[in-house]
């Protein structure tokens, strides 16, 4: 257990670091997240006509209100946790590389999910925006996290002890 | 039964996830405030001689500068003197604190209270400590590094890494680490971790 703990906070720091690297942030994350603000505006733009997107800017035509998607807001973050602790709990590559690919997925349904929510919030509860942006969605894509884990971890345990 | 457990704390979680964020919305100074008075106390013993004073409004930090004058720190200010105040949102770093409640109290456990109060011991310094780096970058970006850091231009670099650790992932990943680190000790989670114990 203590091996799973060492490797999951070391992969944790290790992860991290590598994200802060001004080269990491411009040539990695900075592309990723335009992409995730490119696809969050034309899924908005499928269903919304007045919605125009423009690099990371997704901006109403008609009221003029407008998000600009950064860092912090394209799910990095969680998806470097998950990755640690998977990597860092003892499992086959096979079973690594299945957990990873849906697990980051749902991250990333569940984080186009708060910026499209986080747009019409700003348009029509301004009030409450910087709450939903600020403290709500954070920790809810940190619990998607958490719920990708444990599904994880309840899938690894029925591989070791089938039901008869 | 695992199933069940697994269950059972996802919707415990979702469940209490409102009631914590409420508690911090309502009962702020009881909640986070310790944090926020070290981060205070940690303000002024740092960058003191920089600082007229450094008042706490409710969940805001309101950090108040000596006289500036043309990006100088001056004793005596002339007519273009000038205080700078930085309005800090302290909330940013401590809603790590209802995040963390939310899945401790959430899980099945003994003495939940006793052990929060413990954990509340680890995430009060973590989120005084956060707030002091945003303190630190908004006095920087504010009067210039040269009164914050003089000529230690790595310092500068550690105190913008420590701002975005502070606000992009202390809030959200400390309160996780802290609860899973625990998850394996506990009774009704340790099947679903056997297979890390074997090893």
């Amino acid at each position: 257990m203590g091996f799973f703990l060492a490797r999951f906070v070391a992969l944790l720091s290790l992860l991290f670091l590598l994200d802060m690297l001004s080269v990491v942030q411009r040539r990695v994350v900075e592309p990723f997240t335009a992409a995730i603000a490119s696809v969050s505006g034309r899924l908005i733009e499928a269903f919304d006509s007045t919605v125009v997107t423009a690099g990371r800017v997704i901006r109403d035509a008609d009221s003029g209100f407008a998000v600009s998607i950064e860092a912090g807001c394209n799910g990095v973050e969680a998806s470097i946790v998950l990755i640690a602790a998977v990597i860092a709990f003892p499992g086959n590559w096979r079973q690594r590389a299945v957990a990873l690919a849906l697990g980051l997925l749902a991250i990333q349904v569940l984080n186009i999910g708060r910026i499209a929510s986080l747009f019409y919030i700003g348009q029509s509860l301004p009030d409450v925006f910087e709450w939903a942006h600020l403290y709500v969605w954070p920790a809810l894509i940190m619990l998607d996290v958490i719920f990708v884990f444990m599904l994880y971890l309840r899938y690894l345990e029925r591989q070791r002890s089938p039901v008869a | 039964m695992t199933r069940s457990v697994v269950s059972r704390l996802l919707l415990a979680v979702i469940a209490l996830f409102p009631v914590c964020f409420l508690i911090w919305h309502l009962l702020y100074p009881l909640v986070a405030g310790p944090a926020v008075l070290l981060s205070k106390q940690i303000s002024t013993l740092l960058f003191g001689d920089l600082l007229q004073e450094v008042r706490i409004n409710v969940d805001h930090l309101l950090v108040v500068t000596r006289y500036v004058e043309a990006g100088m720190l001056v004793d005596d200010p002339g007519d273009s003197g000038q205080r700078l105040a930085i309005d800090i949102n302290t909330r940013l770093v401590s809603f790590a604190i209802p995040f963390y409640a939310a899945l401790h109290f959430a899980t099945p456990r003994t003495a939940a209270f006793s052990s929060f109060s413990f954990a509340l011991l680890l995430l009060w310094p973590a989120v005084a400590l956060g707030l002091t780096l945003v303190t630190a970058k908004d006095l920087i970006m504010t009067v210039g590094p040269a009164a914050v850091v003089g000529e230690q231009h790595w310092l500068q670099e550690v105190i913008f890494l420590g701002y975005q650790f502070s606000v992009l992932i202390l809030p959200t990943v400390l309160p996780l680490v802290m609860w899973l680190l625990q998850l394996p000790k506990l009774p009704a989670f340790k099947g679903l971790f056997r297979s890390a114990c074997i090893q």
